[in-house]
């Protein structure tokens, strides 16, 4: 009986982080399986390169089949929340309008989702950026907007007392000072203050969805394992939860498993200016393009920055050439368009069960990355920057779809309560239920998301779904 | 086997007796005059025809495969593979050689005719016995039944069939049956328990088939006696594996694992006792554990549960007292020793060693997913210890040397043997099936299984002729000596023997002839 949970939940980070809490509460026997490993905020590396190697799937290195994409996702306890900047913005009714066209999913809607938004928020330190965390990447991009007549705003962050030390960019490869509100920091170890447990380095290879209970299989350390939980709940991911179906042979069930897959494709420009900028330094990223005329044209410009050994490989060719480039880091202003994808993609497997994710760009997709582009260059030339370089890779951060949520069992893969179509035991609640590219921020929403799925789940179990007496974090505004 | 044990009535996932509607006495009786009277219609319609309709359930079979593995497996908690494989791909196996074996196996047969007989023919019918009574368990619910309901009907019987109270699959063999008009019609399906049991065997059915437990058996077999019916019964086994150390030793360990735990350890021939030779035996432990921990449970799956659950609670109960038992006495658990879950009918399997006599694991058959490993060191040993149990179903024996598997073979007390396999005479229908001592006897399955469902009828046929045979009376002192001379000539090797013969042959005939 030591092998069989009331829930089990595959992966750690914004939707299986936020899920443990929420079911373990209740009481319930929660276990929690994660494929990464488990950091804390003193073990976490600050170098890059082993940040990549480490934190993520791939070291770092998914592409899509073009090869002219590059996915970046967390394979750590606490998934993609602990190697991501963790802005937190809430969707807009234009993300849930476009979403309910295609769901009809009835609480796809901001009136009805604000609820499960403050209900995550109350646990989470939330921070807006002020004029004196602006560093010079950011002066430069405000002062850009301003010169073109574009609208930018505060961003909003989720960090704890962040004492910046100057040296904010390495909190991508996990936050040393337990203060970026990752699900390591925040859900996690509420969860386990009610007893769930937390398996790491346990990557799960198949579900066996069954009348009663959910076999779950994979391995632990090299080793075969198997878990059965009463409920289970996916939460690995756009790519893994979709890989983990696939791998359980459930595609032919499920009409839609893998399709509807969008990333967000990022584009940065590098541009070069006489001055010292370093970007590097502070806040990084403090400031959002807020101007309502984005959303229409279906882009965000972001304030942003990378570590050398991700501006580096943006840079093509080698030698002196490459070398002229890096020395010039400190002198380098960034800004990047990031495209709200129309185009979805599609993940398969390939026989010998690894990925493939097929993800092409539309013209309608180019065309916005070409549009936001002219823009970014406009605002370096406002500026007098003397050289500038668009970056010929694109990067995907927000992955999401595959599983869509739906009520059409042949064009989605759960249900409203979040059930995998066909398997009541089975439910998904993370960013793989995505129905199409919001264009926004995910990571609150999947919080949000999750929150209100763990209330279906509680329900199916005939369990209650709140509690008294919910301690609550100071939050900082 | 284990069928007609009341199920506890209280705990999750059992059914309560109370439910169960009985068949009464006068509803018997009506069944068995219309069975009776389908029997007689069914003599008319010529083997080919049946033959017709054994198609016609395949069609239907395999075109409902689907459907019919999703009312076994909720009715038995299998895993879906199990369902599909052992039950109805069996099940087609079955049906497909009946069609091409039937006219050979039933076909009039001719026999010699002695030399003493000399101008006449001798010939065999096999005829059917009647209305038979089938009762089946609830293991396998769907082979067991209706290939057991198919050699009655395609043999020409007409069949009253009980299946097992616990997995009664209601309506499943109606809807099935109704493709053939004509099966329909001989084939009387009776729901209910030992009580409906024991007044279908009241009315006197041509013989009964019993597949289950012992205990069960043996009274069905008493009260079978009293009214001298014909019993088959196929019981329950405490099967062993012998795994010599000349093996391969990844496949004997898979093999024995899929031997000791498919359909959860709930088949009459499942490997229940492992013995390892001494050289290998740490190995084989070894990675025997590793193995059966990658092992999954689960039913209601889409095919990609190894293991499923336990269909009935009083078998689960076994088992665990099984396991305590042993490990009270001094058994090791390596791995599993538990329920999945108490609210779960499913029990972990479970390698037990460090084994003894006194334990109930050891002598008493388990019937679920446990693999008691034993050790052993020679070829004479080996025999002599695992022929010692009251069970004597089946067995397999592991070895490169196939001259000593052979040899071993022989000396098993067992109805069937698999060299270097698993159960797998029953993967082919030309093998008989059934076993010796607490076992049972009489076969189902093959050539000798078709049989026992017909009863064999000798012809002999003279010409009519004025020809008086000499061993017809009178009797006369001149015959009786002709006779002596007779059993001295045809019972001698002398190389004139037939000459001497006819020399006999010609006298007794001329004093046959003549009067007293
Ligand atoms: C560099 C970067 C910056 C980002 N910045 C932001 C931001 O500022 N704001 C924002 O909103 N979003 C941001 N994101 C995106 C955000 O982090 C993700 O959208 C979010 O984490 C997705 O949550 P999830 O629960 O769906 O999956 P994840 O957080 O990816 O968690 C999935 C977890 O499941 C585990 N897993 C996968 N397969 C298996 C398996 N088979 N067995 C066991 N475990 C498995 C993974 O290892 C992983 O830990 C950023 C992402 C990146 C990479």
């Amino acid at each position: 009986m030591k092998k069989f949970y009331d829930y089990i939940i595959v992966g750690s980070g914004a939707s299986g982080g936020a899920l443990s809490y929420y079911l373990s509460r209740t009481g319930a026997k929660v276990l929690m399986l994660e494929a990464g490993k488990r950091y804390s905020s003193e073990s976490f590396s600050s170098n890059e390169m082993h940040a990549n190697a480490n934190l993520m799937w791939g070291g770092g290195t998914e592409m899509n089949t073009n090869a002219d994409q590059i996915f970046l996702r967390g394979k750590v306890v606490g998934g993609g929340t602990v190697i991501n900047q963790c802005l937190l913005d809430r969707f807009d009714d234009v993300a849930y309008e476009d979403w309910r066209t295609q769901s009809n999913i009835k609480f796809h809607k901001l009136d009805m989702m604000n609820r499960h938004y403050d209900e995550v928020e109350s646990h989470l330190s939330l921070y807006n950026m002020q004029k004196e965390d602006w560093n010079g990447n950011a002066e430069l991009y405000a002062k850009g907007f301003d010169n073109l007549g574009f609208e930018w705003s505060p961003l909003r962050r989720g960090q704890a007392n962040c004492n910046n030390d100057n040296d904010c960019i390495v909190c991508l490869g996990g936050c040393a000072r337990k203060s970026k509100q990752s699900t390591l920091e925040t859900f996690i170890p509420m969860a386990e203050s009610n007893g769930m447990t937390l398996v790491s380095e346990f990557e799960v290879a198949e579900v066996i969805h069954g009348e009663s209970f959910v076999t779950v299989q994979g391995n632990c350390k090299g080793q075969p394992t198997t878990y059965y939980g009463a409920k289970c709940i996916l939460a690995s991911g756009a790519i893994g939860t979709t890989k983990l179906l696939l791998k359980s042979q459930l595609q032919n069930k499920l009409p839609a498993l893998g399709e509807n897959f969008h990333c967000h494709p990022q584009w940065m420009s590098i541009a070069f200016f006489d001055d010292i900028i370093d970007s590097h330094k502070g806040y990084f990223q403090t400031l959002k393009s807020s101007d309502p005329r984005f959303r229409d044209w279906g882009f965000k410009l972001e304030n942003v920055f990378a570590g050398p050994i991700a501006i580096a490989l943006l840079k093509q060719g080698y030698g002196h050439d490459h070398q002229q480039f890096m020395q010039r880091y400190r002198n380098m202003a960034c800004i990047e368009v990031a495209v709200r994808d129309q185009a979805a993609g599609k993940i398969t497997l390939n026989n010998s069960g690894k990925v493939i994710i097929k993800k092409p760009l539309s013209d309608g997709d180019q065309q916005r990355a070409n549009h936001g582009n002219r823009i970014v260059k406009d605002m370096f030339n406002s500026l007098g920057a003397y050289e500038t370089m668009t970056s010929p890779m694109r990067i995907g951060l927000h992955l999401m779809g595959g599983c869509t949520i739906g009520e059409n069992e042949l064009t989605s893969v759960v249900n409203e309560n979040f059930q995998v179509h066909g398997m009541k035991n089975l439910f998904i609640a993370d960013s793989s239920t995505f129905p199409n590219a919001p264009g926004i921020n995910p990571m609150l929403t999947i919080l949000a998301m999750a929150h209100r799925a763990s209330e279906s789940i509680l329900a199916e179990s005939g369990q209650r779904t709140t509690q008294p007496n919910i301690a609550t974090k100071e939050v900082v505004a | 086997m284990n069928t007609k044990t009341k199920a506890k009535a209280t705990k999750k996932h059992t059914i309560s007796i109370d439910q169960i509607t009985e068949t009464s006495e006068e509803q018997i009786i009506e069944t068995y005059s219309s069975a009776r009277k389908a029997f007689q219609r069914l003599q008319k319609v010529p083997l080919k025809n049946r033959l017709e309709d054994v198609e016609r359930l395949i069609d239907y079979v395999r075109d409902h495969k689907e459907e019919i593995a999703d009312i076994i497996c909720k009715e038995t908690r299998k895993s879906r593979t199990d369902a599909m494989v052992s039950e109805i791909m069996g099940v087609l196996d079955n049906f497909e050689w009946l069609i091409h074996n039937a006219p050979k196996i039933l076909k009039d047969k001719k026999v010699s005719t002695p030399i003493t007989l000399m101008g006449k023919k001798s010939k065999i019918y096999h005829e059917p016995l009647g209305t038979v009574l089938i009762i089946a368990p609830w293991n396998y619910p769907f082979h067991i039944s209706i290939t057991s309901i198919l050699a009655a009907y395609v043999t020409g019987n007409t069949v009253v069939f009980k299946p097992s109270e616990v997995t009664p699959m209601t309506g499943l063999m109606e809807k099935i049956f109704a493709v053939a008009p004509m099966i329909e019609q001989s084939v009387f399906i009776t729901y209910g328990t030992g009580t409906t049991a024991q007044r279908l065997i009241d009315q006197r059915p041509a013989k009964i088939f019993f597949t289950g437990s012992a205990r069960t058996g043996k009274r069905i077999l008493a009260q079978a006696a009293e009214k001298l019916i014909p019993v088959d019964l196929e019981l329950g086994g405490k099967d062993q594996a012998i795994v010599f150390d000349d093996v391969n030793i990844d496949r004997a360990v898979a093999g024995v694992i899929w031997g000791a735990l498919t359909n959860a350890g709930q088949s009459c021939s499942s490997v229940e006792r492992i013995y390892v030779q001494d050289k290998i035996y740490d190995q084989f432990i070894e990675k025997l554990t590793v193995e059966v921990n990658k092992l999954v449970l689960n039913t209601g799956d889409t095919g990609n549960a190894d293991i499923g659950g336990m269909t009935v609670d009083f078998q689960l109960d076994i088992a665990r007292k099984q396991v305590e038992d042993a490990r009270v006495k001094g058994a090791k658990v390596l791995t599993g020793g538990e329920m999945l879950h108490e609210n779960e009918m499913f029990f972990l399997p479970t390698i037990l060693t460090n084994l003894d006599e006194s334990m109930d694991v050891v002598n008493e058959e388990t019937f679920g997913p446990l693999l008691p490993v034993f050790k052993f060191s020679t070829e004479e040993e080996v025999i002599q210890i695992t022929n010692n149990t009251q069970f004597g179903l089946s067995a397999s024996v592991w070895s490169k040397d196939l001259t000593r598997a052979d040899r071993v073979s022989r000396q098993l007390e067992c109805g069937a043997v698999s060299i270097n396999n698993v159960m797998l005479t029953e993967g082919n229908p030309s093998l008989p099936f059934g076993g010796c001592k607490d076992s049972g006897f009489g076969r189902q399955k093959g050539e000798e299984g078709l049989l026992g469902y017909t009863r064999s009828k000798s012809i002999l046929v003279d010409k009519d002729s004025s020809i008086i045979e000499p061993n017809w009376y009178p009797y006369t002192q001149k015959k009786y000596n002709l006779f002596v001379d007779l059993i001295n000539v045809m019972f001698t090797r002398s190389p004139i023997k037939l000459l001497k013969l006819a020399l006999v042959g010609i006298k007794l005939d001329s004093v046959s002839k003549k009067q007293r």
